[in-house]
């Protein structure tokens, strides 16, 4: 009789450990779905917060664009308003950058970094003191000239451009 | 294969030089062909021979797909050169600044800028 009770206690404890494991093994598989379905929410959550507001920026970065294009035509009579412009693109771009995703801000950054370089930049070496002329031309960094502003508008029609393309692509995974 | 910036800096001298009147353009003699049912052409196409070749431009709508069956219109600018029948000999890829491009022809052909400083002497 107690043989057949000892059999039958090993035989449940078998079975306890082996749920007891088999608990175990769910418990990691459900808290490590738990992480990657985290993971997709909040890469939703980024991609949805992109597809309201980037509407509205790329709106603003088209207009910009257009001033851009309107003024260097008659450069040297508007380098204030170039340099404003600049400006309120870098603004613009620094809060695209932070709905978008690592892959995706390549070209943002490289329009801010773009841009902060300009708004460093003289107006005219030659109406500077000595020593900045010197610390200039150390650096080799150039003044405000057409040239520059012309390559940031490439690179600022390049970055709507690829804006304009991620969205749509965007919406064909969540309907906004 | 052009370099992309290439083609951007074309456009922009493109479009100062439109907008210093350097490059004249007309209405187009010969219209764009359009694939039918994807796109629709929007407004006139502007022609210019610069260099001894000749560029066209439009707005056109095309069909951006949703889903299989739903679609919304989307608008865009096509720059092409084209030979003397009009015939596309190259696309320009598509990019934001041929719309800068667009609505600087459009003013220039209209001459609404001559209009205006007239209307404002007289």
């Amino acid at each position: 009789m107690e043989k057949i009770f000892n059999i039958l206690k090993n035989f449940v404890d078998n079975i306890a450990n082996w749920l007891e494991f088999i608990g175990f093994i769910i418990t990691i598989i459900t808290a490590v779905k738990v992480f990657v379905i985290d993971g997709k929410i909040l890469d939703f959550k980024k991609k949805h917060l992109f597809q309201v507001r980037s509407k509205e920026h790329i709106e603003e970065l088209e207009k910009i664009l257009s001033k851009i294009s309107k003024y260097i035509s008659d450069f040297d009579n508007k380098k204030i308003e170039l340099k404003n412009e600049i400006k309120k693109s870098e603004e613009i771009a620094k809060s695209i950058k932070k709905k978008l995703f690592k892959k995706d801000n390549s070209n943002t950054k490289a329009l801010i970094k773009e841009a902060k370089k300009i708004e460093k930049l003289p107006d005219d070496i030659a109406k500077l003191s000595l020593f900045k002329k010197h610390y200039h031309k150390l650096l080799k960094s150039n003044e405000f000239n057409e040239e520059i502003v012309s390559d940031y508008y490439v690179k600022l029609s390049g970055l709507i451009t690829s804006l304009t393309e991620l969205r749509k692509d965007n919406a064909k995974s969540i309907n906004v | 294969m052009i370099d992309g910036n290439k083609i951007s800096r074309f456009i922009l001298e493109l479009i100062k030089k439109t907008k210093k009147n350097e490059v004249e353009w007309d209405e187009a003699d010969f219209s764009p062909t359009i694939p039918d049912g994807n796109e629709r052409l929007v407004d006139l196409a502007y022609s210019s021979n610069i260099n001894d070749k000749n560029f066209r431009i439009y707005k056109y709508n095309i069909k951006h797909y949703r889903d299989e069956y739903e679609w919304d219109w989307s608008e865009r600018i096509r720059l092409e050169l084209t030979d003397n029948y009009g015939n596309t000999i190259y696309e320009f890829p598509y990019e934001y600044s041929l719309y800068d491009l667009y609505n600087a022809v459009r003013e220039s052909t209209s001459g609404i800028n001559d209009f205006i400083d007239d209307f404002l002497k007289s």
